[in-house]
């Protein structure tokens, strides 16, 4: 009994420290559970109704947000937690251009999610690039960040509401909003929308921000949106622009995907490609690969192999990423694994590194 | 990751706001507008405030909303 006791108050103690970590890690978890608790509660009063939207709004946009700056910093800075005002202090925020959503007390709470996303998003959505990207391209990433938002979790009606009276009636309101918002959704398939086309727009809006020049670059960035969508809808050996060399956006692209490149020309084929890309003036080189199959044998002490391992991993991503490290004319910034679709549809792990030129 | 608060009315408390901000007259007698469609604005209709050169008022019509999004 006397050693069992220490082990129980062990395990309880292991227990709420796993507990507290994982909820200091996770947040908008709390917003979660207390929603759903709320969504039970046989009687609801005002108090319960305006705690179910603030958690509903509040976990959605903190999840997607958590996703998105992973995938990459900065793109929506900014969290959101509902504040239920008194009009005595709506007047000072309203001063400070903010943004006050008036709430009904209706049975519809959709309405009040829905509304207040589209109010929320397009002031924290790359916020200092909203005057150098084209407005047009700015409000499809908008819609198309918002259904995100509205979809994630666990199901919910708020998402049916958008999608029949904001979604799709913004796509019939023009064939070229659909056609960008099919293009976005093309770029977040292969897992460019955020890691490449926000990121080099989040760059573009920090340099350019407060300056005269600001509004000059729109033609640039719709000029980089079809530069990415020709290389998001290339099937396996085709064609394409590899290299944006704008006045402000400035990168290059290298797949290490052909078997037969490794093969016969060894991974000089990639520097190679990074020399030339440097001396053409690119800014920065994003390298992808997806995970590569091979095979791993394993050897005895005698160098007998006793076993042959089908293994799936970035080997010349990684060989090449070793090269790169003793190069002092480029700087690793960021590398990533993550899920993606290839050009026939189908599921794959890819990696990405993505360097800065050293000028 | 810094939070930003959006602020949030119930509908009851427009009126109050509407008086606390010398605006209530204007807004019974119609005089209140929606910044995009130039709807006149009710208790029903209300679904945005927000300030640009004075107080300015957004109806709950989806194309107003998105208007007001993208300006």
């Amino acid at each position: 009994m006397v050693i069992v006791i220490p082990s129980v108050l062990g395990f309880v103690i292991l227990l709420l420290v796993s507990v507290i970590v994982y909820i200091i890690k996770n947040p908008e978890k709390i917003d979660k559970w207390s929603y759903l608790l709320a969504k039970r509660k046989l009687v609801k009063d005002e108090k319960t109704e305006k705690n179910i939207i603030s958690k509903n709004i509040d976990y959605k946009i903190t999840s997607i947000s958590k996703r998105i700056n992973k995938q990459a910093q900065g793109i929506l800075p900014f969290g959101v937690r509902i504040k239920w005002r008194t009009s005595e202090e709506i007047e000072s925020y309203v001063k400070q251009d903010e943004v006050i959503v008036v709430l009904k007390k209706e049975d519809n709470c959709d309405k009040n999610i829905v509304d207040t996303c589209i109010a929320f998003v397009p002031r924290a959505l790359l916020p200092k690039s909203r005057n150098c990207v084209d407005p047009d391209i700015l409000q499809s990433v908008d819609n198309y960040l918002i259904k995100m938002i509205l979809n994630e979790g666990t199901y919910d009606s708020a998402y049916n509401y958008y999608m029949q009276n904001v979604f799709m009636p913004f796509l019939a309101s023009d064939p070229n909003v659909k056609d960008r918002i099919t293009t976005l959704d093309q770029l977040n398939e292969v897992g460019f929308f955020t890691r490449i086309l926000l990121e080099e727009y989040r760059r573009l809006g920090d340099k350019l921000y407060g300056t005269a020049e600001e509004q000059s670059f729109h033609e640039e960035s719709k000029q980089f949106l079809a530069f990415l969508s020709q290389l998001a809808t290339r099937k396996p050996g085709d064609n394409a622009r590899l290299g944006f060399d704008g006045s402000r956006i400035k990168i290059s692209i290298i797949f290490v995907a052909k078997y037969y490149t490794y093969k016969y020309q060894g991974i000089d084929a990639y520097t190679r490609r990074i020399d030339k890309d440097i001396e053409k003036g690119s800014q920065r080189i994003f390298i992808l690969s997806y995970a590569q199959r091979y095979s791993k044998t394993m050897e005895d002490n005698q160098g007998f192999v006793t076993e042959v391992q089908q293994v799936r991993d970035f080997q010349t991503l990684n060989e090449l990423e070793k090269l790169c490290s003793k190069r002092d004319d480029i700087r690793l910034l960021k590398k990533q694994k993550y899920n993606t679709k290839d050009g026939t549809g189908r599921c794959r792990t890819a990696k990405y590194l993505l360097y800065e030129v050293m000028k | 990751m810094e939070r930003k608060n959006v602020s949030a009315i119930l509908v009851d408390d427009f009126e109050d706001f509407l008086k606390k901000n010398g605006l209530y007259q204007k807004y019974i007698s119609g005089e209140l507008l929606c910044d995009q469609c130039r709807t006149v604005i009710t208790s029903d209709n209300i679904a945005m405030i927000f300030y640009k050169d004075g107080y300015r008022f957004c109806c709950d019509k989806t194309e107003c909303l998105e208007k007001i999004q993208k300006g």
